[in-house]
């Protein structure tokens, strides 16, 4: 299966081809999310900036822009679109727009590329809140703390089959949960001062931890094609993982001094 | 509020009415905003060798390199098209920096107000080629970040003041 999967990325990348299959986020069958096609780069789910096609989307607290990038030496301001309060992440998937907000996780379609309509809100205590999105469910860690108030700190499986009733499926604890990323069976959750977690969610009514590595920092992470990418207070990091084996096997460091 | 409770109140206003009054001292720290007009910011774009990586924010990797902001100063690139050994390689000194995206030969990222694009296609010296000036104005303008004759807010400096304070309640002196 992996090998296909190899195969399919290769052809998507020779084609450099403007196909609607999102390309980002993570690295799996149905998990490729964060762009739009092999050119695009790939974001990191705390990303406040992507580009889906030939759009660039840009979020603040409040707003969503969206700028046509068809000649991509000159963005074209399209529209603003109010967005409510307390917004911090998105991330596309499916021609669709996860949006990641202290309140809930807003879902918009991008029908009309321009203008992204609002399709659904999942409302969770207040928090801060990255999504990621595979198949139909996404994944939201919610963080407590003074700078995102609340005070839970977990991980919200959402049922999103359909788009316009999202559903919460599961909750599970966490410590203190902040960027994340899908692939496949592997689900990654950057704990921030209290390492980096690896999950097989191969049955997401009992996810299971196949390793904690307690003695990094990490705060957003990237998977693509077997390579776990993680940037932490003390690091950028990077671990080879295998979703079928359960597998994850760490590689290199550049390390980080914070000032 | 039983009767007790009334008399315990109107004895306590006694009490303060009969404190002595006090001089002090009050100290406190102000944070006082350092500005910078964007005309500055602007001319300060410029991409230069590695230098050491502090405070990483947003990530964005595209065909074996990786764009790591280092929130409001810049952007780090690191070579990872050798994963067991990735390399620092060059930075784009971009103030106000948080967020990017990249797509082709372009990377898309803010700077205070300004949406800046910068040519990719020889990672070993990137320029920007195209400003969207002023374009998230409304979010510094809102936030209190930014205003027109001074620019906008790019750090603060710590100041402690002290202040006399004449023939004050004792009783409130500690504030």
């Amino acid at each position: 299966m992996k090998k296909y999967i190899s195969i399919l990325i290769i052809v998507l990348i020779s084609c450099e081809s403007s196909s609607d299959l999102g390309l980002s986020g993570g690295g799996g069958e149905t998990s490729f999310s964060a762009g739009s096609d092999s050119n695009t780069g790939i974001g990191g789910s705390m990303a406040r900036f992507t580009i889906v096609d030939d759009y660039l989307y840009t979020i603040d607290s409040w707003t969503l822009k969206s700028y046509d990038i068809s000649d991509q030496l000159n963005p074209v301001y399209k529209e603003d679109v109010n967005l409510g309060w307390g917004i911090e992440t998105i991330f596309p998937y499916n021609g669709n727009l996860f949006i990641g907000a202290q309140s809930g996780m807003h879902i918009y379609n991008l029908d009309n590329k321009e203008s992204p309509e609002w399709i659904s809100t999942y409302d969770h205590m207040t928090s801060c809140d990255p999504v990621v999105v595979q198949g139909d469910y996404a994944f939201v860690t919610l963080r407590g703390g003074t700078e995102c108030q609340g005070f839970n700190n977990q991980l919200d499986i959402i049922d999103i089959s359909d788009l316009v009733k999202p559903e919460l499926f599961k909750t599970y604890s966490m410590i203190n949960p902040h960027g994340l990323g899908v692939d496949d069976n592997c689900l990654f959750i950057t704990e921030g001062e209290y390492g980096l977690k690896m999950f097989d969610i191969s049955n997401l009514e009992n996810i299971e931890l196949i390793k904690h590595f307690e003695d990094i920092s990490s705060i957003d992470v990237i998977p693509f094609m077997d390579v776990l990418m993680v940037i932490g207070s003390d690091g950028f990091h990077q671990y080879n993982y295998d979703c079928e084996l359960g597998e994850i096997e760490y590689i290199s460091t550049i390390p980080i001094n914070n000032l | 509020m039983n009767l007790t409770s009334y008399i315990f109140f109107f004895f306590s206003f006694l009490l303060f009415s009969c404190q002595d009054k006090c001089d002090y001292y009050r100290s406190y720290t102000v944070h006082d905003p350092i500005y910078a007009s964007m005309e500055s910011i602007r001319d300060s774009v410029s991409f230069t060798i590695s230098r050491e990586i502090n405070n990483p924010g947003k990530l964005n990797y595209k065909g074996g390199y990786l764009f790591i902001s280092e929130t409001k100063k810049g952007i780090h690139i690191i070579d990872n098209r050798n994963v067991t050994n990735p390399i620092n390689i060059g930075f784009i000194t971009l103030p106000g920096n948080y967020d990017l995206a990249t797509k082709g030969d372009y990377l898309y990222a803010d700077s205070y107000l300004d949406l800046v694009v910068f040519d990719i296609s020889d990672i070993n010296s990137i320029s920007e080629v195209n400003r969207l000036k002023n374009n998230f104005d409304n979010y510094y303008l809102n936030q209190g970040l930014y205003n027109e004759d001074e620019g906008v807010i790019v750090g603060y400096k710590e100041e402690l003041k002290e202040e006399y304070i004449e023939n004050h309640d004792c009783g409130l002196a500690y504030d």
